[in-house]
Order: structure tokens, then sequence, then C-alpha cells
């Protein structure tokens, strides 16, 4: 397609920020990660619902792991969160445990921003969440688990630099 | 800058490393973002601003690009919602729009003037989107994406991340519910 003068000047600056935020990446790549701690938005250390909000910051405290994936008897797993930059790593722990998840880093993500329950969900769709030793805990039930639903963990921050970003942890398909 | 092929789904991921691969992604999906943006703001300064912002935010967020929930152009637009909702709150907090790369200072007299005939053009979209407003918000995004931007009803319930039964279901109360006011153009778009 044929570019203005605009469209040309803003594509070669975006392609310079291509660039750069690759040269960027290589290079923060090997510093020491910074800490998430959690606070929930709207108060309170638990909320229960299809859809919920909460709010990284950085903090001081936390285990070394970025995220700890653990099963219970009754089939349920426990997922506990203190770092959301190893996106692909912590999709790949809850696949071990049969659960599809997506993290997605979504621009000025907000709960009203599509992230509201979905008609029909309810309990049966319910996450808990809770500021648990610093990080983000939330309890998938094996009947979530086994109704094929996946688990979307939706930031709006991009990079783990990013503090006070949203952060959803909803389940879309299946019955929710 | 010129030459390049058409990207494929499993492009878009590589368009926040690789230069050539976001210019093979901005040349196609430029045109959808022009109209989405024409269709929702008046001021063609604000307009180029939004322009760079909403391919900043689609760089860096490529990673989150899930081809099963829909074509990218589909991704894009829900990128794009999401970063002229931040910039009608920012409004409504008298900020300023504070982008990395301000679109507004990279504008010429001539794209400035194709700018403005875009957005006369997109004059009527304007206002059934404006007109949108009484309903509720997720709602009012669903009725967006299909009577405002064209996008199929499966296409807009990927984008919102909705079933495409659930959609039908909600187009059709927000059919009802602006019936009065939006009548003749909402039947023309919506099946």
């Amino acid at each position: 397609m044929s570019l203005d003068t605009f469209e040309r000047n803003l594509l070669t600056e975006l392609r310079h920020h291509v660039a750069a935020r690759t040269s960027v990446g290589a290079v923060t790549r090997s510093r020491p990660r910074r800490r998430w701690t959690v606070a929930i938005a709207g108060g309170g250390l638990a909320s229960t619902a299809a859809a919920a909000v909460i709010v990284l910051g950085l903090g001081a405290a936390s285990p070394d792991a970025a995220y700890a994936v653990q099963s219970r008897p009754d089939g349920a797993v426990v997922v506990t969160v203190f770092d959301l930059s190893d996106a692909a790593g912590l999709q790949g722990a809850l696949a071990a445990k049969g659960v599809r998840a997506e993290v997605s880093y979504v621009p000025d993500f907000q709960q009203t921003g599509g992230q509201a329950p979905t008609a029909g969900s309810g309990a049966a769709c319910a996450i808990a969440l809770a500021k648990v030793d610093g990080g983000l805990r939330f309890t998938l039930t094996a009947a979530q688990i086994a109704s094929g639903a996946t688990l979307d963990i939706v930031t709006s921050g991009s990079s783990p630099t990013d503090v006070g970003s949203p952060v959803a942890v909803t389940w879309s398909g299946g019955p929710c | 800058m010129s030459g390049v092929t058409p990207p494929s789904a499993d492009d878009v991921g590589s368009i926040a490393t690789d230069p050539d691969a976001f210019e093979r992604f901005y040349r196609e999906h430029l045109e959808a973002v022009r109209r989405f943006v024409a269709r929702r703001v008046a001021d063609p300064h604000l307009a180029a601003d939004l322009t760079a912002e909403i391919f900043l935010a689609a760089v860096d967020s490529a990673s989150a690009y899930r081809p099963h929930r829909g074509v990218p152009q589909a991704w894009l637009i829900g990128v794009a919602r999401h970063v002229v909702a931040g910039e009608f709150r920012r409004q409504s907090r008298d900020r300023a729009l504070a982008g990395r790369i301000s679109g507004r200072r990279l504008l010429d007299p001539d794209s400035l003037g194709r700018i403005e005939e875009r957005i006369d053009a997109e004059r009527q979209a304007r206002q059934l989107y404006e007109a949108l407003a009484t309903l509720p918000p997720r709602d009012r995004a669903l009725m967006e994406l299909v009577a405002v931007d064209g996008l199929s009803i499966a296409e807009a319930a990927a984008v919102l991340g909705v079933k495409p039964g659930t959609a039908r279901v909600r187009l059709h109360r927000s059919r009802a519910r602006v019936q009065l006011q939006l009548q003749p153009f909402v039947q023309e778009v919506l099946p």
C-alpha cells in the first residue's frame, strides 16, 4: 500500500523502536530479575469472582522461584505467582498439570475492558485470589481443569520492570 | 522498505524483534488502523498520536498473540480498543497523551489533510460510535466492533473473548435497545 509522508516517517520511527527494543532486551535479560509483590485491588486479602483483578508491584520479600504450581490430592491445582516475566515457563508448568493457560500483556488493561464474567459463568468458573507470601495465589478446581476451559492471566505490564499493573485471572471457553 | 511479502499469523510474534517483520505487519494493517481511529476521534493530531500508540502497543504485546483466538487484524483491533480507551480515560482526567513517539510531530500539511479527509468520510460511523454510549460497556464494545468496524460476529467475539453465540445474543439485545435512534444504520450492518 502507498504511504504518505507521515506514515513513512512513522514507519521509520517504529522500525527504530523495534530495533532499539531488541537491543535493550538483550542487555536487560542478563540483569538480576526484580521481584513483584501483590496487593488486592478494592481491599481485603482475598476476593472470589469469575474475573478478579489485582495489582502487582515491586517488593523485596518473595521466594526465589517466579511461580509455584502444586497438585492437591483432590485434583485441584494451587498456583502461586511472584513474577509474571516468565510467562512461557508458567504456561508450561500449568500445562504439565493439565491446565491450558495463556499469559497476556494487554496495554491499558482494566477489568472493564472485556474481562467481565461471561454469560452463564458463576460459581463453577470462580477463581479465588489471595495475597500470600508476597505473591498471588489461586486454586483451580479439578472440575474447572477438566472442563477444557482456558485460563487467562492478563496484565497490563509489558516487562518485569512495569509496576502497578492490573492483573486478572479468568477462565474462558468451556462452561465459562 | 518496499517489496515485502504479506505477513502470516506466525509472523506476528516477530514484529517485536524484527524491523522487517514489523514493516510487513504495518503495511498490511495500516489501513485498518487508519479507519479504526478516524471512526473514533475528530482531531487529526490526536489521530496521528493514536496511530503511533496503537502500533507501539502492538509491538509491546506481540508475544500475547494467539492464532487460535483470531486473525492478526482482529487481535490488532483489540489492541487498538485498549489504546483508544486509555486515551479517553486520560482525557477525562485532563491529561495529555504522553506517547513514546509523538505522531503529531511527524505530520506534514499533506498528511494532515489526508487524515482530515478520512475523519470527514467516517463522520457517520463516528456518530454511531458516540450514540452507542447508552449501552452497557461490554455490549457497547461488541456493537462497536461489528457495527462501527465491520468485524464479523465471530471475529468480534474472538477480540472480546466471548463465545459467538453469546455475542449474537448480546447484539440482538443491543440492536433492540438502540433501535429507535439507530435503526436504519444498525439494520444495514447487522445480520
